[in-house]
């Protein structure tokens, strides 16, 4: 979500907070690696949280990441726990 | 003078939407004029240094103030407990269903009411299999040029897709639903009325997650 305040009062059971602009929560049009780096971290949320109204804040600053770079490290991490690599 | 801000704020067509524009609404002018006063003094650092990461830095941490502003002065309706389901299947094996409240439809639909007194609190149903080219969005309260350029900022249909042919998720639900999240005096509506009924179709699709996206 993108207001911090909206979360505390609707309380939803599980949220991750994104510092993103308004109108783009998975981050820039175009950007695949982008978008799916904030779904894989939404979906880690969901399986590891384990108390109602948890918020996971993503550490992101928007543009100033390097998506493809995040997306390949964790590809790289699990061929190493799945013994591929 | 800093009252000045005011027009220069909302006038560029980009900025209307934008975070920065909350510093508007309930600063002082004293507030105001600093806020002025340190973007200045970075933008000139940042010339002389090349750093404009630090004239960003600056922004977000007046977005940050401003928002914080705004909410405390907004009226919250009140929602008593936080309902909970644990989560009982690895993601791998899950039917995860994507929903939006960013105002999502499909060409052929009717498009949201934006002029409907309290809000538009329907819903619409999107299949899956629905082409990308075929997504449409209506919205008042935010910037729809993101999902214009590209639906999956918004509505990420193309990137569960993927997981899904990938396996990272076990299945994508059938149907996805969007709602138009601007909803002021009819929130009652959506609460009693149209999110059941979704809430109750997500669980007559048997899913075992909801990947909800706000705007």
């Amino acid at each position: 979500m993108m207001f911090k305040e909206v979360e505390e009062y609707i309380k939803p059971p599980r949220v991750v907070h994104v510092r993103f602009p308004f109108g783009r929560p998975l981050g820039e049009p175009g950007d695949t690696d982008q978008q799916r780096v904030i779904i894989e971290d939404s979906l880690e949320a969901l399986a590891n949280t384990t108390t109602a109204g948890t918020v996971v804040e993503l550490p992101y600053r928007w543009r100033r990441e390097d998506y493809a770079a995040i997306r390949m490290s964790r590809e790289e991490m699990t061929k190493i726990r799945l013994g591929t690599g | 003078m800093p009252s000045e801000l005011d027009d220069i704020l909302k006038s560029p067509r980009d900025a209307a939407f934008s975070r920065i524009r909350y510093v508007t609404l309930h600063a002082t002018e004293e507030q105001k004029a600093g806020f002025l006063r340190e973007l200045y003094l970075a933008a000139v650092q940042a010339k002389d240094t090349g750093q404009w990461e630090n004239v960003v830095e600056k922004l977000e941490e007046w977005e940050g103030w401003a928002m914080s502003e705004f909410n405390s002065h907004a009226v919250a309706p009140t929602v008593e407990g936080i309902p909970w389901s644990a989560v009982g299947k690895p993601l791998n094996k899950s039917r995860i269903a994507l929903v939006t409240t960013g105002g999502i439809y499909v060409e052929g639909q009717e498009p949201y009411d934006l002029d409907k007194q309290g809000g538009d609190f329907s819903f619409r149903e999107i299949p899956k299999d629905t082409s990308i080219d075929q997504l449409r969005v209506n919205h008042r309260g935010y910037d729809i040029s993101g999902p214009e350029a590209d639906m999956n900022c918004v509505f990420p249909l193309e990137r569960l897709l993927e997981m899904e042919t990938e396996g990272a998720i076990g299945e994508l639900a059938p149907i996805a639903y969007s709602f138009m999240g601007l909803i002021n005096a009819n929130t009652n509506s959506l609460v009693e009325d149209t999110a059941p009924e979704v809430a109750r179709r997500l669980k007559q699709a048997e899913v075992d997650a909801v990947f909800i996206t706000a705007t």
